[in-house]
């Protein structure tokens, strides 16, 4: 194989490089992942490589062939094996932590240039030349040894890193390689200079980079591309082939030899070669930059809805395509930028009821400080509230028993002392009073199966005793084959109280309370109704808002019917009032039976 | 009621409610003994006669029952709630349980009275 073949090849070779290697830093800028940039930059080194030995080979054709005949092996294989390693040490960085791998690569890229400068630079220096002590064959022979030693090297550390031959797709490009570079450097060191075992070695590099580049870049977006590659390049070279055959110079030759003379055909074909090569190279130059560009348009709409699916995936939802296009990309971009703003919007809208959940825990841990801090504070207000009145009550006996008048004066400042301890034990009694009953509304308590029925009849036992109930008939119809319920039953006792509270309030002259419970198809209905006072249009729209009673100011209720009514809600069940003069009030609770009883399942 | 002395019990685990009521049941006239510990407690219920309870609401059951039912499985002696948490769910099963009235403390020297003279029993059983 001539060197001005060679030449060619390894021009081919650059242009391919510099596709994948540009495909693989872009894939680097899309994914900002820094072993992404160390494969980019091991790429980088082949094709410095590959530059290098043009201009060497350029160097060999256009100057002095002999002189840098030895020298450019060496650079060759020199940075081959550069390539391989910093192939090797990438795969090793995916593994590393993230800072680590930033140092690392810097280092190392840092290393491979300093390593590359020092390669060019002894490659150009002139004296070097005649310091050869090989001649070329023992020079390839020995290249040879060394190379293969290094590629074997750096399978073995594959096998030993991915414990096994065919593991992961990024080792098959490696055994292309080494089968390629074999191939070259037994047809380097015969000396024979096939031309269709160097092709065939050079199409299993083409096809490693192939693989390789795939292997990193994944089949997705680039699939396109891959192919239009494969064809920019194996056209051009399938076409060189027969011009580079001996036969086909032969013949050519042959059939010159009738027209011209021999000189003169050597000289015309040199020229055709030089003028074919200079084409052919300018073609493949111009048609795989401009299949590159082309495919990058038409991928690029592709390639953004495969980055901005990969950016939603990492969590960044304010993620748009926004491409405008009328043809079915430009539909998909639309319809994947309306998903991504509904995952937005829908994410807004977990992230807003997860801060309630939040605000709610937080007050029902307030609700839970403040009822345990009213518990602790009543337990020592008892006796100063109970001795306050001991002590009046002593006092008044004293002054009773005895009529000496500084005493009774005495007396009677004590007596107002005593008044001023009572009045301010009462006053923190409302005050713990009112935090206990925050405390039990803030209670989310626990969730358990109970007996409705049952809970009213502990609920009626706890008021009965109240005194306001001695003149209160209660009516109780309840039905006993209810169904047990899955409920709040510390939350629902209290709604219970609250509305017997209520009607007891509504009836102070007496009357009739009746509590019925039934069941309407998949829903429990409690009923409380009452014989008392009606209340009127404008109470019946506001009797569910907080804060709001029919009873005097301080008689400490107000918030119940609002948190009942809340609590009732929380049991997606629903709460009605039904109120006429004469005829007393009707509070109905209904409670699906469906729900609650499947969560106690 | 000197020589009869009623005999009123007073169970809790906090001092200053057992100081109160021992203070003031005294003064009041009745025999007072009083506790901090349930099972001590309920021992001395098994020993001894009384004619009332005094008993802490909210404390935790014991074997599924309240302290009421179990007193109740001694004797049947009345049992006063004293309620100083707010009435709770705790509080509606211990009145299922038998006993037979709550005090919602701070409260009124005079509601404590009203309460005692409700549901003091006599030696006999019979409200005095």
């Amino acid at each position: 194989m001539g060197i001005l073949e060679d030449w060619f090849f390894k021009v081919l070779q650059f242009v391919f490089m510099i596709l994948v290697g540009s495909m693989l830093f872009e894939h680097y800028r899309s994914t900002r992942k820094i072993y992404d940039l160390g494969w980019a930059i091991s790429f980088g080194i082949i094709i410095g490589r590959q530059l290098m030995c043009i201009l060497a080979l350029g160097g060999i054709i256009y100057f002095d062939y002999q002189k840098v005949n030895f020298f450019y092996p060496v650079l060759d294989q020199a940075l081959l094996l550069l390539f391989y390693l910093f192939l090797v040490y990438t795969f090793y960085l995916e593994r590393l932590k993230r800072e680590a791998r930033l140092v690392q690569l810097g280092a190392a890229t840092v290393a491979a240039l300093i390593f590359l400068i020092f390669l060019m630079t002894s490659y150009w220096r002139p004296f070097a030349i005649n310091q050869v002590p090989y001649t070329r064959f023992w020079g390839n022979i020995f290249f040879s040894v060394i190379h293969l030693s290094l590629v074997i090297a750096v399978l073995i550390f594959l096998y030993l890193r991915e414990r096994g031959f065919f593991r992961t797709w990024r080792q098959v490009p490696f055994y292309l390689f080494s089968i390629g570079h074999s191939i070259y450097l037994l047809d380097m060191v015969s000396s024979r200079g096939r031309v269709s075992l160097k092709l065939f070695a050079g199409f299993l590099f083409f096809l490693g980079y192939l693989i390789f580049a795939i292997s990193v870049i994944g089949y997705r977006v680039q699939f396109k591309l891959i192919m239009l590659l494969i064809a920019v390049i194996s056209l051009p070279t399938l076409l060189t082939v027969p011009l580079l055959s001996a036969e086909f110079k032969n013949s050519l030759i042959n059939l010159g030899y009738q027209v011209f003379p021999i000189e003169e055909i050597n000289q015309v074909i040199f020229s055709l070669k030089k003028v074919l090569y200079l084409i052919s190279g300018m073609g493949i130059l111009v048609a795989s930059s401009l299949g590159y560009l082309l495919s990058g348009k038409g991928t690029s709409a592709l390639r953004s809805l495969a980055l901005g699916a990969d950016k939603i995936g990492e969590g960044d939802l304010t993620t748009r395509v926004g491409i405008e296009r009328k043809d079915e990309i430009g539909g998909i971009s639309k319809e994947f930028d309306k998903m991504a703003k509904s995952l937005e919007d829908k994410t807004a809208e977990v992230v807003n009821k997860q801060r309630q959940v939040v605000q709610l825990e937080r007050i029902s841990s307030i609700g839970k400080l403040a009822g345990g801090v009213a518990h602790e504070v009543n337990n020592p207000l008892t006796g100063v509230l109970g001795c306050s009145q001991l002590g009046k009550e002593m006092i008044k006996d004293m002054k009773k028993n005895y009529p000496d008048k500084r005493l009774q004066k005495q007396l009677d400042i004590l007596a107002g002392y005593l008044d001023t301890a009572e009045a301010g034990t009462l006053r923190c009694k409302d005050v713990t009073s009112s935090l206990l009953k925050f405390s039990r509304q803030m209670d989310p308590g626990k969730s358990e199966t109970a007996n409705i029925n049952d809970i009213i009849e502990r609920t009626l036992l706890l008021t009965q005793i109240q005194p306001a109930f001695r003149h209160i008939g209660i009516e109780k119809r309840f039905d006993s084959n209810l169904p047990k319920l899955m409920v709040n039953v510390s939350q629902i006792s209290q709604v219970f109280l609250e509305l017997l509270l209520n009607a007891v309030h509504s009836m102070p002259e007496g009357g009739t309370l009746t509590i019925i419970t039934s069941r309407e198809g998949q829903l429990m209905v409690i009923k409380f109704s009452d014989t008392g006072s009606a209340i009127s249009k404008e109470e019946h729209d506001r009797i569910f808002t907080p804060f709001y009673t029919t009873q005097e100011a301080g008689s400490g209720r107000g918030l119940g019917l609002a948190i009942s009514y809340g609590i009732i809600a929380a049991h997606n069940g629903n709460m009605d009032i039904e109120s006429k003069e004469g005829q007393g009030t009707t509070i109905s609770i209904k409670l699906p039976l469906k729900e609650n009883e499947r969560k106690s399942a | 009621m000197n020589g009869n002395q009623l005999k009123i019990l007073i169970i809790s685990p906090n001092e200053f409610l057992r100081d109160f009521f021992t203070v003031f049941l005294t003064r009041e006239g009745y025999k007072v003994s009083s506790s901090g510990e349930v099972r001590e407690a309920l021992k001395s219920v098994e020993r001894e006669e009384f004619n009332l309870i005094f008993l802490e609401s909210g404390l935790p059951r014991l074997n599924g029952k309240t302290v009421v039912g179990k007193i109740k499985e001694i004797k049947d002696i009345p049992v006063l709630l004293i309620v100083a948490g707010g009435i709770d769910y705790r509080t509606m099963m211990s009145l299922q349980e038998g006993a037979a009235d709550y005090i919602e403390v701070p409260a009124d020297i005079e509601e404590i009275r009203d309460k005692i003279q409700k549901n003091l029993k006599d030696k006999e059983g019979k409200y005095v």
